[in-house]
């Protein structure tokens, strides 16, 4: 059986069990089409301007996972984030990248690092310069606007 | 307990195959989930807790009770960038070729037995399998990190040149075989270079051929190694 499959049967096992861990961020989390294409359905963890909405993640596995890290992005012209390319959705996040993904993370920890990075922007990467900036001048009221401004519209 | 590999996730008994531990750390892998691993990996982090690793111990599955092999994961085949290696090779070859030219300290009809193990090229410590066909000599220990690199460690016990079985070794067997005593020469300073030439040979072709497994995406990383570098490194050896 494929490392795919055995992650499908955990991660089914994990979120019917309702973790405390995994599901206070995940809503759903499930394959489309075959194991290599993911979308998962995440909740914006309390405390940040994310919270109360739930935004939606495309993951795809490449051939040669879990030697090579899955490819995450956010649904497009939806997640304004510092570290999130608005217009295609795609994150900067170390571990995502060749350089420093482990095979000993699975899918379920890239969500959950994916949701620590909503609650803690990096605004020296930014890929989304406007909220970087504005996250450098430490004017929380001006974040929490435009973050609700792009969500709500 | 049950052995889950960090890697391919599989606990299956039956699948387990030959377990690698990595050391310092102490975590566990299928070897072969592993290997596949360093040959993707820019460095030689382990995959569970980031602790830099310096050797392998590899246990087989088929004898539990057999000590592990242990594996030097910096000499035997850490992974070093590609593009580096058309510049190595080239300082290589220019250095190979100066060391082998040399005069014979020998004369006519004597026969010289190089003290020699063939695959780590030490001569100093002790040596304790020879092939009594071809005459060839090992160390145990490296005929069983060979099996385990090449992937088939029950193959350990053939000799490397001609796959016959090796048997024990020991040093009042060399040099009889014509009835004349054995004259022992002090090795001069050319057959020391060869010596250190032939470890460099196999360290380069251990290098090579890393890169040409790791077969990979990234083409910045791809090793071209085509006709002409083989013919080339062949000219040279001969």
């Amino acid at each position: 059986m494929s490392r795919a499959a055995k992650e499908y049967k955990a991660i089914i096992r994990v979120l019917q069990e309702g973790d405390e861990f995994y599901s206070q961020f995940i809503v759903c989390m499930e394959p489309k089409e075959d194991l290599t294409r993911w979308e998962a359905l995440v909740r914006g963890p309390s405390g940040t301007p994310y919270e109360g909405c739930e935004f939606r993640l495309h993951l795809l596995l490449p051939q040669e996972y879990p030697m090579s890290p899955p490819v995450v992005k956010f649904e497009p012209y939806a997640m304004p984030h510092a570290n999130v390319d608005f217009c295609t959705g795609e994150i900067c996040l170390d571990i995502l990248t060749k350089q420093y993904w482990s095979p000993a993370w699975d899918l379920l920890h890239v969500v959950q690092a994916i949701g620590q990075l909503l609650g803690d922007p990096v605004p020296s990467s930014p890929l989304n310069v406007d909220i970087a900036n504005i996250l450098k001048a430490n004017d929380t009221n001006s974040y929490y606007g435009l973050v609700h401004y792009y969500i709500k519209s | 307990m049950t052995f889950t590999c960090p890697i391919c996730l599989d606990d299956n008994e039956a699948n387990i195959g030959s377990i690698g531990t990595l050391q310092p750390c102490n975590h566990e892998f299928h070897t072969d989930c592993l290997r596949r691993w360093h040959s993707y990996a820019h460095d030689l982090i382990c995959p569970v807790c980031r602790a830099e690793s310096n050797s392998l111990l590899v246990k087989l599955g088929e004898d539990k009770g057999m000590t592990p092999i242990k594996v030097d994961l910096r000499k035997g085949f850490y992974a070093k960038k590609a593009v580096e290696y058309e510049r190595q090779e080239e300082q290589f070859l220019r250095r190979f070729s100066n060391a082998l030219r040399f005069e014979s300290p020998l004369s006519r009809g004597e026969r010289l037995v190089l003290i020699q193990c063939n695959i780590c090229g030490e001569s100093e410590s002790d040596l304790d399998k020879a092939c009594h066909n071809c005459g060839t000599l090992f160390h145990e220990s490296c005929l069983r990190s060979l099996a385990c690199e090449v992937g088939d460690p029950s193959s350990w016990q053939q000799c490397v040149e001609c796959q016959d079985p090796v048997n024990q070794f020991c040093r009042s067997h060399i040099g009889y075989s014509n009835g004349t005593s054995s004259r022992s020469l002090r090795i001069p300073d050319e057959l020391r270079r060869l010596r250190e030439v032939k470890t460099e040979i196999q360290g380069h072709v251990r290098q090579v051929l890393q890169g040409f497994y790791r077969g990979d995406n990234d083409g910045d990383l791809r090793i071209k190694l085509d006709r002409k570098h083989f013919a080339e490194i062949n000219k040279r050896a001969l």
